[in-house]
Formats: C-alpha cells, structure tokens, sequence
C-alpha cells in the first residue's frame, strides 16, 4: 500500500499535511508520533472513514482515496479502530460474523471463527456474552478478531495496547506478530513507540500531520532524536538504556 | 359479562396495534435517532392501498397484505431519501420537521385524489362477537392480536437470526464500525425506515375494519408514540408493552372518565411518564452530556 501527498481536514482543520508513505507486503510498519500528529487521520483517511481532500492511496494497483468504508474492506484492508468500537450489545460470536459481512462462503466463515477461539481461547468461554461485558484485553481480542474475519491483506491497529496491563500487551503483541507471520501486511500506530519497534519492520514517524523521520527499525532505534523524543532516552550515542520517567 | 375484563380486551386489540405503529418508530429512532412523524402516514397509505387492493382491484385479502406492507415500505425509503439522508448534517430537530412536513404531503396527496369520503373494507373475519370466558371478543380483533404477535415474533427471529437484522442491529450501535465491517451504512438506513413504515401500513390495513378509512387515520401517530415513549423509546418489548397499556387505558378512561376523555389518555399517559419515569419502562438511564 502507497500514500502519496495526501491531505485530509476536518472542517478547516488541516490534520494532514501532505502525508507519503509506504506499507510493503508481508511488513510490520510502525506510525509513530506524539497526540495529534495526524497517526489516527492517517488510518481513517486510509479506511475511508474519513475523505482525504487531496493526495493518493493506492491498494495492490487501486485508487482508493475517494473509496467508502465497506469498498476499502471488499479490497481487503481492515482497521482495528482506536477504542476498539464493538458491537458491545451483541455477543462475542455476533461481532465475529459481523467481520465476515462481506464474505459469503458460511463453511470457511465457521471455520476461521473456530480458527479465531484456537487463537484467543477465552473468546470460545465467552461467545455467547454480550461484547460489552469483557474485559479491555479480551475487547482487544475481539476487536483483532473480528477485523481478521475480513480475510484482510493489510491490517491496521490503532493504539492497541491502549488502557490494557503489559502483560496483556506483550500477548496482543505476540497476536500482531504472529499475524503477520500468516501473511498479512500490518500497519500499526502506537504511543508505545518501545514496544511497536520491537516487532515492527519498518518505521515512519509523523509530526503535526507530516512524515518526518522514516527508516528500519534499527535506524529509528539509534537515532537520538527518535530516542529523545518517543522512547524516553537521552540522546547521544552514549546515552544510558534506562529509561528515564 | 363483565365490564372490566371486557374493556381490557378490546383495549389490548387496539393497543397491539399502537403496538406495531410504536415498533416502527422505536427501529427507526434506534438506528437513526430520529422520530418519524411520518409514521402516521404510512398507516394511512397502508389502509388505503388495502381498500384499493380488496376493494377496486378485487384482490385476495392475504395478496393484498403483501401489496400494502411493499408500499408502505416504499412510503419509508421516500421519507428517507427526502426528509432524512439530505439532512443528515442538520440538527435532529430540522430531521423530525422534515419527516412531519413530507407526512403533510402524503396525507394532503391522498386527500386530493379521494377527498374526504370515508371508505371501509371488511376484513376476512367475522365482525360478529364469540364469548371467550366472560368476555365477548370479535374474531376481527382476535385475528388482529394473533398478527401482530406472529410479527413481533417474526421480527425478533430477524433480528437475532438472519444476516440483515444482525447488520441493523449493528449499525444502531456504531455506524461507524458497521462500516468498517463493510456495511453499507445508508443501505441499512433505507431498509430500516421501509421496514419501519412497513409495520404503520400493516398496522392500516388492520385497523381499516374497525375505524374505516379516512385521512386523518395517520392520528394514530399519538398514541403509537406514546406507546413508544412509555416503553423507553428503544426498546421492542417496552413497545409492546407501552402499546397496549395505552389501548387498554383509553377504554377504560372512555368508560370510567367520559368517552371525550379517550383520546387525552395517550396524553395524559405520556405527561405522567415523562414526570414520573422519563427514561420509560424498558429505557437506560440517560447519560450526561459532557
């Protein structure tokens, strides 16, 4: 996937600035930046939710900058939203079928629901309770869940270890990884600069609505105003591993 | 005979029927949260499209039925594309005014083509009174409570068992997740006001028999609402519920008050609730805008 100039307001607010970037097959590709940078616009624009005014995105050879929400998933992207948006008055096994809208092959969408339980064990004990009822880490579950019924090719997070306890952050970690492994291209924004960098391949790095540092994980990780700026160290090559509070 | 029971009956009759007419507000406002007033048009449309049907055309009851709930649904997608999704970044205030204004229109197109002239249409059941128990019921009446439950119960197997109604119910809680699924939001709100003014045409058609047909049977609108209102607003059963609650109410405010006093109960019953219990019956409690 390929972003190339694109802009995007609300009402008069410019919120992206001209935004270029690419997601290349099979990556794990890490949005960085501070509040308001533009990370959560970039995704929207992507899904459609929001119309970029100006600028291209382009999906596998389609244009899909002007495309609504239900077109961008038939294309195959999906977006794990910011706060995770289930369906929280219907149950577990309703918002996976939800993800499947789309699909309509019911034998294999069984199947990648029993797929989904073998992942997220928990999700099996509580199928048939209302969404709204678990736990933040097990909504992330579904939320991840449900978007991946689409049968995605590029899977968008945004903020998903948000509000949840680090133990289940390395799990949900460990879930995007794993994903990925299947095949499936990741674009994931994160606060946790740390721990999006410990599992992504590539890295670009937003500022009020602009790319302004990208790279390898490895160059990100040792530029000192990426570690100044987003993961808590002092700059300078000699600078301490601690992390500083 | 005795009186009581008698009038509970016949109100439980005429309250399944605010109860149809209120469920179609309820889905409407739940998946866009707008009243439509309109609503009482569709019930209007729908009892004039069952008097053309059995009367001018001479088609069977049941084919007729089918006819009337299409049309009425048609009535929905209208109110839809002109009084709702233009709208859709006005106020709700400007919305519910838009959906009056074009119930307006339906109910003055009608008047200019058939005038005032009430009309009737007998139903397939007898209007002639059986004596269940110690009371005296018509099996019009009865066959009218039988229909509506049967819909409610078809409506609750669509809504928790087929694709379109898990979609609908979807979108009433997040328009935008819905779409992130790759629902089609605006298609979901068409098929929602069809069915909608689907249930006011069913509940025309069925009404047709007992009241005759006129224009101003859209009237039916106050207490279908304040059925609604007393069931929460969002809720079907509280529908049902508020539904005959109303009927069953107005008979016996007709009786024990004074039969002008009928047509204040759905008023008297919305200003008590609103004071009393303004999240209705089956209503969440409101939450504070921040």
């Amino acid at each position: 996937m390929k972003l190339d100039g694109v802009e995007t307001f609300y009402g008069a607010v410019k919120a992206l600035k001209g935004v270029s970037f690419t997601v290349p097959d099979g990556s794990i590709v890490a949005l960085l930046g501070g509040n308001g940078a533009g990370k959560t616009t970039t995704l929207r624009s992507i899904s459609g939710l929001t119309t970029a005014r100006k600028g291209t995105i382009e999906f596998n050879g389609t244009r899909i900058e002007k495309s609504p929400p239900e077109r961008v998933v038939g294309l195959g992207i999906s977006l794990v939203p910011q706060g995770r948006l289930l369906f929280a008055e219907l149950t577990v096994a309703e918002n996976l079928e939800l993800g499947a809208y789309l699909r309509h092959d019911s034998a294999e969408i069984k199947r990648d629901i029993e797929k989904a339980y073998e992942q997220f064990p928990i999700l099996r004990q509580k199928r048939a309770q209302e969404a709204g009822t678990l736990s933040g880490g097990q909504q992330q579950m579904v939320a991840i869940a449900r978007s991946l019924m689409s049968r995605p090719k590029l899977l968008m997070l945004d903020e998903p270890s948000l509000g949840l306890a680090p133990m289940i952050v390395a799990e949900i970690f460990e879930t995007i990884r794993k994903i990925r492994d299947d095949g499936v291209s990741i674009l994931l924004v994160e606060q946790n600069a740390n721990m999006a960098l410990s599992i992504a391949n590539f890295g670009y790095v937003l500022e009020s609505g602009k790319v302004v540092m990208s790279g390898n994980v490895a160059q990100l990780l040792s530029d000192p105003r990426v570690q100044q700026a987003y993961l808590g160290q002092e700059a300078g090559p000699a600078a301490p591993q601690a992390v500083r509070h | 005979m005795e009186l009581v029971p008698q009038l509970i009956v016949s109100g439980i009759a005429a309250g399944s029927l605010y109860a149809l007419v209120a469920i179609g507000l309820v889905l409407i406002y739940k998946a866009t949260d707008i009243v439509n007033f309109a609503q009482g048009e569709s019930v209007t449309v729908g009892a004039y499209m069952g008097w053309l049907c059995i009367t001018q055309f001479r088609l069977p009851y049941f084919v007729a039925v089918v006819l009337v709930l299409a049309g009425s649904a048609l009535v929905g997608m209208i109110v839809e594309r002109v009084a709702y999704r233009p709208l859709l970044k006005s106020p709700p205030f400007t919305v519910i005014l838009a959906t009056l204004a074009v119930g307006l229109i339906i109910k003055n197109a009608i008047r200019l083509v058939w005038q005032d002239t009430p009309r009737t249409i007998s139903g397939v059941f007898s209007a002639e009174p059986i004596e269940i128990g110690s009371v005296l019921i018509t099996p019009e009446r009865l066959a009218i409570m039988f229909t509506v439950a049967l819909v409610v119960a078809l409506l609750v197997l669509f809504f928790r068992f087929s694709k379109l109604g898990k979609a609908m119910r979807a979108t009433a809680q997040s328009q935008e997740a819905a779409s992130l699924m790759g629902i089609s939001v605006p298609g979901i709100f068409s098929k929602t006001w069809a069915l909608g003014s689907a249930l006011g045409g069913l509940a025309g058609v069925l009404i047709a028999p007992l009241v005759g047909i006129n224009t101003e049977l859209g009237a039916v609108l106050v207490p279908g609402f304040v059925a609604a209102v007393v069931g929460g607003f969002t809720s079907i059963p509280g529908a049902i519920v508020g539904g005959i609650l109303v009927g069953v109410l107005e008979n016996l405010g007709g009786v024990f008050i004074s039969s002008s006093f009928k047509q204040v109960v759905p008023f008297v019953v919305l200003i008590t609730v609103l004071m009393v219990l303004p999240t209705g019956l089956f209503g969440k409690p409101l939450r504070k805008a921040v």
